[in-house]
């Protein structure tokens, strides 16, 4: 780390990044440990200090070890990536470490153990983009995630970081900056896709000095993490891209919202605010410009709600966060009143990149109306589950199968549930959509900040539909009565059904509901409140029918309506189910076709999930 | 910018509206109606209910917006109820019905838009979560004692950590604006107000201390009880001033003396009852079963605090045997007031009827000394209750008035049969006597008028001038002269009025003649009359020779002040001042006459 | 018949002269009123009426004694009503100066009486009289100002 010195001018921090270059040789081995939440989880800090204490005692004093942000794979973790090779390895244990500092750090040798096996070709990835999870991926947004320390700023300046925010305030004026992030077709990746140069350009409109600009980080899609994968593994691009948009819009102050649950992203991002306001990256008059701004952390309580444009600004205030009517919008009177531009983690760090390397270059990945890439959390019964960033336009299938490497057990595809609690559900036959906002939109479901749940054949979506109102009925703020009443009611509609007291008329009372609660509600939370429904209702009808009118759960979930049954064809005794019936309600001899009791039976679903041959049946 | 005005329709009319007015705003000045519940004039909207909703379909993007909160722009249409905004209407107050069945403006617009059958899953709240009392105690009164908790369902109105609030002043503003009456201050207040108790309802219910005195009050407008309110006794709250619309309330405003030159006095102060506690025999004041013919009246009123439901004050059960008691007080030499109050006869006939119109069943009884039933009409109404049955009449005094077993027992003669009567009622009425108001004699004192030993005003002539005093100008109504029923209190006020309208109607005013003059031969000018003249009506007058130059100073006596009163002439040393028609001459000759 | 007898005999005959004056808003009214409901009193009382009891001018009583009255009565409103706010309060002043007074007349103070009777108590007015005139009855004629007379040089 150099001293800090402030910059005093582009010219300071282009020589700053040559001295950084100059110092690290390209041959410089370097291990690179995953230090994202996912890793740190599965322990990848012990596996840090067992590298440095490995080292030393080796005194192998020139290798280099790193705590990196999230490298997307969390699957697989704990990651680690040897430069200038780019070894990937993964799942490593502590007890590894000696073992790659004698092979892999003395002789050049690769462990075999530690190598991703491709489940399809079976072969050994030995490269990080050999590994079919990353193959597919352009990693834009996570150009330095898993490469640079988060807490090092200058890692982050020798990748070229605030090169985009130099060229801003020495060759462009603001109307420029917002021309070319227009021209590059940006679009806020929080979910409503709003045109971000349009919404900067409304913002820097408005009358008066006093503007405010925030970094919404307000992550609350369960199994959604890619805001906070970059929070907390580039914390400066972030920072980059908001004072570039301060710049555009004509504010001098930005606050993050980060939700407090997120300590790590935290910590890291305040690491980057004082390194960069010591460098006078921040601060009064940034890099000998007449541009000052600064930016302050304010953590958020994690409310759902508060991802809500008004309330987020509510909550920043210290206010309830309950979103507001609008108008006002945000860019006419939002935060303390004044003109405020809001845009998400994502959106921010994918500024620098496009002035970077120009309008052109970004409009050339994606599709007509959806440039650049998108980060997707993919997770649910797919395979690789993780942070997977893609040009807009990929399919859901290669997404889901190529990178995902498919539904584990061989089971069947069902649907892929997109853009968090609020989306929706999309089914086997659009597949082959490719992925923008305009075309998740029509299917059914939406963009939103970019969550993929994959679901197989053994789940119910009247189930999955309970499971999301679940969620959004406690999310509610409970502000407005559609929200709070209409949601609350479907939610209870949709237990009910599950129960097995589906009544005729209940799917139509649901999309009465639905509808209502989509256009009568407050704000956005309420709008797409019902989509879980009514997606699972547009694709999925006749599994509510059987629920009502047979009182089936066809996938087997819903235990009120299931009775589980052993095929005796299929079952091999094995004698797993038995093992782990709760209530001994699995009879018979080893090797022989087991039964189940079905007084006995609690329908708890143990012996339907373990197994092996699918022999358990739901009827 | 105030001076920008924005065009707009709603329902297919123009209508011009002023920046930062809301659909709402302009709707109102179309007289277009729109439903509200989260909303109040005073207090900022919040559009959380949702009930106001109106369709944009010209202007915007088209979309349900609620009309209180969205502001009017240029070129917008509106359409205020059309078949998209009654159906969210409908789901509204269907899913508000389904949490606060027990609401009544739910139950009532829910009727109005024909959706009051329950489809969904009930609650029983009958908070509807509009937020009016947060937003006013934290906007409007600036206290925040209340305040949101909770997420969605959950959600709840709370004073921080749910504990009694110190913060709360108790003002009673959030009760005011709540549509559903579901909050109480004093559920949460660690120091809530004491209950004022409403006067006209004889304290049978509260009041706030902003109020409107009584139904048909003239004028029927609000007043502050200062000793009562928050804003003069703490300097908090101000809750009225913010939330009345037309601004109308001012806190500086003092008490006047207001000084007015009249030509007429009517005095029409009324009367008080009886303090019927100072008779413990009938144990008012110590049982809450017995009590006085005003708070039956108000009991039984469709307007009182029971909204007319006749219930024991101690148990709120209907009472199935009531007695009533006459003659409380009235006709009574010792401890008592001798005269008959006159009215108590018919109020209580007319009690038994209403009692029997509540209590079908019930059981009335009536302990009287006479039944005096003069008056137009009255004889045949005391009649009708006598043979219909409405209640049993039983001649003689009551004794006592005893508690045993959770009933009332009253003991007393019944004279017509020579025995003693014990009656177990549930509920005992006593008919108090009449007085004069309390302070009657200052003000008949002032006013220069008489009055009897019991303080009713006197009349100047009990037959001929029955509403005229001996003050010229001042007249007497009502049951100041004496206690009078209500046929009677109008004649006499109708007469009262038609003298002073008499009086005050001519050009010129006619005055006795009998006034003092001086002789100014004889006058010296001392002016010991000027220190004995009540009226001020003794001058100065100059006398001047014809040079001009003043010769003697001597009292004059202004005609128009001079009452006649004589203290003058009496006082005058040189026998100068003469009281016309009362003159020494004049006099001496009465002595003359009369002494021989 | 002894003196002593006929003198008796002669006062149950003889009834005594009372000249009363009475205020207009008060007494005059109350003793009004004792007529109007029918309340007896002695015709001994002879009545004049003057505005207010502060118009009675000490000349009066003794024009009164001189004339041939055998009691003297001034009545007026009860302090604090008078229809003159204050008239009653002089009277009362003056009056009571001038009864100490009457002794140097050589009259007897019970042959002259100040009362307090408002237009509200016709019965207190009728009682009144009664008291007075047995007193005036008791006390017997008069005689001073007639002997006084008798014994002027003819």
């Amino acid at each position: 780390m150099t001293v800090a010195t402030r910059l005093a001018n582009a010219g300071d921090l282009a020589s700053l990044r040559q001295k950084i270059l100059a110092g690290r040789k390209s041959t410089k081995i370097a291990i690179s440990v995953c230090a994202g939440t996912g890793c740190r989880a599965q322990g990848s800090m012990e596996l840090f200090e067992e590298f440095q204490r490995e080292l030393q005692e080796q005194n192998l004093t020139d290798v280099e070890v790193r705590a990196t942000g999230c490298h997307g794979f969390c699957e697989q973790g704990p990651l680690v990536v040897i430069f200038p090779r780019k070894i990937f390895y993964r799942g490593v244990k502590v007890k590894d470490v000696p073992r790659i500092v004698e092979k892999t750090i003395r002789n050049n040798e690769v462990v075999d153990s530690l190598l991703f096996k491709d489940p399809a070709t079976k072969k050994k990835c030995l490269l990080e983009n050999e590994v079919p999870f990353y193959a597919k991926q352009q990693r834009i947004v996570f150009r330095n995630n898993g490469k640079i320390d988060p807490t090092q700023i200058d890692d982050y300046i020798a990748a070229d970081g605030y090169a985009a925010l130099a060229k801003v305030l020495t060759k462009m004026s603001a109307e420029q900056v917002i021309e070319q992030v227009s021209q590059a077709g940006l679009r806020g990746r929080g979910g409503g896709g709003f045109p971000t140069g349009r919404k900067w350009d409304i913002c820097r409109a408005q009358p008066g000095d006093e503007k405010y600009v925030i970094c919404n980080g307000d992550e609350g899609d369960p199994g959604a993490f890619m805001d906070r994968s970059i929070m907390e593994g580039d914390p400066n691009s972030v920072l980059e891209g908001m004072t570039i948009g301060a710049y555009a819009i004509g504010a001098s102050r930005a606050y993050i919202y980060v939700r407090a649950e997120y300590p790590l992203a935290v910590t890291n991002l305040s690491i980057a605010l004082e390194q960069s306001r010591s460098l006078g990256l921040l601060g009064e008059n940034i890099l000998g410009s007449d541009f000052s701004f600064d930016v302050e952390i304010v953590r958020g309580a994690g409310a759902f709600v508060c991802g809500e444009e008004t309330a987020l600004i509510a909550s920043v205030q210290g206010d309830i966060g309950s979103p507001q009517q609008r108008p006002p919008y945000p860019a006419q009177a939002g935060l303390w009143g004044k003109p405020t531009n809001i845009n998400n983690v994502e959106t921010w760090a994918n500024v620098p990149v496009i002035i970077d390397k120009g309008s052109k270059w970004f409009a050339g990945m994606g599709t007509e109306h959806s440039k650049g890439t998108k980060v997707f959390s993919l997770v649910g019964k797919v395979l690789n589950t993780g942070l997977v960033e893609v040009p807009m336009g990929t399919t859901l299938r290669e997404i889901v199968y190529d990178i995902g490497g498919g539904i584990p057990k061989k089971r069947k595809f069902k649907a892929v549930q997109t853009g968090g609690p609020s989306g929706g559900c999309i089914p086997e036959s659009l597949l082959d959509l490719p992925v923008d906002f305009e075309k998740l939109t029509e299917a059914g479901g939406m963009m939103g900040s970019g969550g993929l749940i994959v679901m197989d054949e053994r789940t119910c979506m009247v189930d999955v539909a309970k499971y999301f109102l679940a969620f959004l009925v406690d999310e509610s703020c409970g502000k407005c009565s559609p929200c709070r009443e209409g949601v609350m009611q479907m939610h209870s509609i949709l237990c009910r059904i599950v129960q097995g007291e589906g009544r005729e008329g209940d799917i139509e009372l649901l999309e009465q509901l639905a509808a209502y609660v989509k256009e009568s509600s407050l704000c956005q939370l309420g709008g797409t409140a019902p989509n879980p429904v009514l997606s699972t209702l547009r694709h999925f009808r006749n599994e509510y029918e059987a629920h009502i009118k047979d009182k089936k759960c066809p996938a087997g979930v819903c235990t009120a309506l299931v009775e589980f049954e052993v095929d005796e064809e299929l079952c091999k005794g094995c004698g797993l189910c038995m093992r782990d019936c709760p209530t001994e309600a699995v009879i018979g001899e080893k090797k022989q076709p087991h039964k189940i009791d079905v007084e006995l039976c609690i329908k708890c679903g143990v012996c339907y999930e373990d197994c092996p041959f699918d022999a358990v049946i739901a009827k | 910018m105030t001076e920008e005005t924005i065009k707009l329709t709603i329902d297919n009319q123009e209508v011009e509206a002023e920046a930062g007015q809301t659909i709402l705003d302009a709707a109102k000045t179309l007289g277009i109606e729109i439903p509200t519940l989260c909303y109040h004039p005073a207090v900022p909207s919040a559009g959380a209910c949702r009930i106001c909703v109106v369709e944009i379909t010209a202007g915007a993007r088209g979309a349900l917006v609620p009309a209180c909160a969205y502001p009017v722009q240029e070129g917008l249409g509106i359409q205020s109820n059309s078949e998209r905004v009654r159906q969210s209407r409908k789901m509204t107050l269907q899913l508000l019905l389904a949490r606060s069945p027990g609401a009544k403006i739910i139950r009532e617009m829910a009727k109005e838009y024909g959706c009051e059958e329950l489809r969904l899953e009930r609650k029983d709240d009958d908070c509807i979560m509009c937020g009016l009392c947060v937003r006013v105690c934290q906007q409007i009164i600036g206290t925040a004692a209340v305040c949101f908790a909770g997420r969605g369902p959950d959600r709840e109105v709370s004073t921080p950590y749910k504990l009694l609030s110190d913060v709360c002043i108790g003002c009673g503003a959030c009760a005011f604006v709540c549509p559903t009456e579901a909050i109480d201050p004093a559920e949460f207040c660690s120091n809530p107000l004491e209950k004022i108790a409403n006067e006209f309802n004889c304290g049978l219910d509260n009041r706030t201390p902003v109020h409107i005195p009584f139904p048909q009050a003239v004028p029927n407008k609000p007043v502050i009880d200062r000793e009562n309110c928050i804003r003069f006794q703490t300097g908090g709250c101000g809750a009225c001033q913010s939330v009345c619309p037309a601004e109308a309330i001012d806190y500086d405003m003092e008490d006047k003396t207001v000084q007015e030159d009249v030509g007429a006095i009517i005095v029409a102060t009324g009367y008080k009852l009886f303090d019927t506690e100072v008779f413990e025999e009938y144990g008012y004041g110590r049982y809450p079963d017995v009590v006085t013919s005003l708070e039956f009246e108000r009991m039984v009123s469709a307007s009182g605090p029971t909204d007319g439901q006749l219930y024991r004050p101690s148990d709120g059960k209907e009472p199935k045997t009531i007695v009533f008691l006459q003659c409380i007080g009235s006709r009574r030499e010792k401890g008592g007031v001798p005269y008959c109050s006159k009215i108590c006869c018919m109020y209580t006939a007319k009690h038994t009827i209403l009692y029997k119109h509540k209590v079908h069943d019930g059981q009335a009884f009536v302990f009287y000394m006479d039944v005096r039933s003069g008056g137009k009409n009255y004889e045949q109404f005391v009649r009708r209750v006598l043979t219909e049955k409405m209640a049993t009449y039983l001649r003689g005094r009551v004794s006592k008035v005893f508690p045993r077993n959770g009933q009332l027992v009253v003991r007393g003669a019944d004279t017509l049969s020579g025995g003693q009567v014990e009656i177990t009622a549930d509920m005992v009425v006593l008919a108090p006597a009449i007085q004069p108001s309390p302070g009657v004699q200052d003000l008949a004192q002032k006013l220069r008028i008489g009055y009897d030993q019991h303080g009713f005003l006197l009349e100047a002539h009990p037959k001929l001038r029955p509403v005229e005093t001996n003050t010229a100008g001042v007249f007497l109504a009502g049951a100041c002269h004496s206690p009078q029923d209500i046929p009677d209190c109008v004649a006499q006020a109708s007469a009262a009025a038609s003298k002073a309208l008499g009086l005050v109607s001519h050009k010129q005013l006619t005055r006795e003649p009998t006034i003092g003059v001086v002789n100014e031969l004889s006058c010296n000018g001392c002016f010991e009359c000027e220190n004995v003249c009540a009226y001020g009506a003794i001058e100065h007058k100059e006398l001047r020779d014809r040079e001009g130059d003043l010769t003697a100073t001597l009292a004059h006596i202004n005609e128009g002040l001079c009452q006649g009163c004589g203290a003058c002439a009496v006082t005058c040393r040189s026998k100068s001042i003469e009281v016309q028609g009362y003159r020494d001459d004049q006099m001496f000759a009465a002595i003359n006459a009369i002494s021989r | 018949m002894s003196e002593e007898k006929q003198n008796q005999s002669e006062k149950s005959q003889w009834q005594p002269r009372i000249v009363a004056f009475l205020c207009n808003w008060c007494s005059y009214a109350g003793a009004d009123l004792a007529g109007m409901s029918r309340r007896g009193y002695p015709a001994a009382i002879k009545v004049i009426r003057v505005p207010c009891s502060g118009k009675v001018d000490p000349m009066f009583v003794l024009k009164s004694f001189e004339r041939g009255a055998d009691m003297v009565l001034v009545s007026g409103c009860h302090p604090g009503d008078c229809h003159y706010t204050s008239g009653n309060y002089h009277a009362r002043r003056k009056l009571l100066a001038f009864r100490e007074l009457l002794d140097f007349f050589g009259i007897d103070q019970r042959r002259f009486k100040i009362s307090w009777v408002s237009a509200a108590e016709g019965a207190k007015w009728s009682s009144l009289v009664k008291e007075i005139t047995a007193e005036a009855q008791a006390l017997g004629p008069f005689k001073t100002f007639a002997t006084m007379l008798q014994g002027e040089p003819s």
